[in-house]
């Protein structure tokens, strides 16, 4: 096994390991598009995240589903993955504004529940 | 048809070992606090939130002890007391469930997840090259 500095053979001068993301669904709980608002819930987590942390990134849409265990149906939807890596004591500081975007989200897209990513694991959020 | 056939030729030696300093964390605590949620999984290792989910699913009760669905026998291996310590703590920690499993079972379990997690064809010719 090779021992590298990698930060020092880049000449990094900041290192982050950890990310956090967020789920933006572009259906709501019961299938219903919401192509628009989608773009306006990446551009809102992006501008939050980019505040916080210098930089956030969106992915492409990728293909999803979630059981809906009210009606029992499942939804196929496209959300799209919003990350930063952090800088913790920032993260930490603006926290309540980040959990706030999120159940606004969840709110105005009629999200049963919100996923978000954290040091390699997932969460659901209750909607309420 | 050509076929073409995938063989693993990493060996874990062939790594770079990455000495940068270590960049300070954010302990997930913080995030599950201000969310009020705990998590759902995890990407890191074996996922200890798949094994209870599965137990929960496969314990089922006939009126005895409840059994874990698809065990059809009791077999004996060494048992590596740290192993089983951290076993008993994973059993403990599933008092919640509707059923609460063994140590044993949740030994099954790891076990059953984690052969799951090595590819079919890795397992076949791990067994050809190292136990032939």
């Amino acid at each position: 096994m090779a021992d590298i500095d990698i930060a020092e053979a880049f000449g990094a001068a900041d290192s982050r390991d950890q990310r956090f993301a967020v789920y933006i669904p572009n259906k709501d709980k019961d299938g219903n598009a919401l192509t628009q608002q989608q773009q306006k819930w990446i551009l809102e987590a992006l501008n939050l995240l980019s505040s916080i942390c210098g930089g956030a990134t969106a992915m492409p849409p990728i293909r999803g589903a979630w059981l809906n265990e009210e009606s029992g149906n499942l939804v196929i939807e496209e959300p799209v993955l919003v990350y930063a890596f952090i800088e913790p004591d920032a993260f930490a500081a603006r926290l309540p504004e980040v959990v706030q975007l999120v159940h606004k989200i969840g709110k105005e897209a009629r999200q049963g529940q919100m996923a978000i990513e954290f040091n390699q694991s997932f969460y659901l959020i209750n909607i309420e | 048809m050509a076929h073409v056939k995938f063989v693993s030729g990493v060996k874990p030696g062939n790594r770079i070992n990455d000495t940068s300093r270590k960049a300070r964390t954010l302990d997930a605590s913080v995030i599950e606090k201000a969310f009020n949620v705990r998590p759902s999984g995890s990407s890191r290792g074996l996922d200890l939130f798949a094994v209870r989910e599965a137990m929960g699913k496969m314990l089922q009760s006939t009126g005895g002890r409840p059994a874990l669905a698809g065990a059809d026998a009791h077999v004996k291996i060494p048992k590596i007391t740290s192993d089983w310590v951290l076993l008993e703590k994973l059993a403990h920690s599933s008092n919640d469930l509707r059923h609460k499993p063994s140590p044993a079972q949740v030994a099954a379990m790891v076990l059953h997840l984690a052969l799951g997690r090595i590819p079919a064809q890795d397992l076949e010719e791990a067994a050809r090259k190292e136990f032939a």
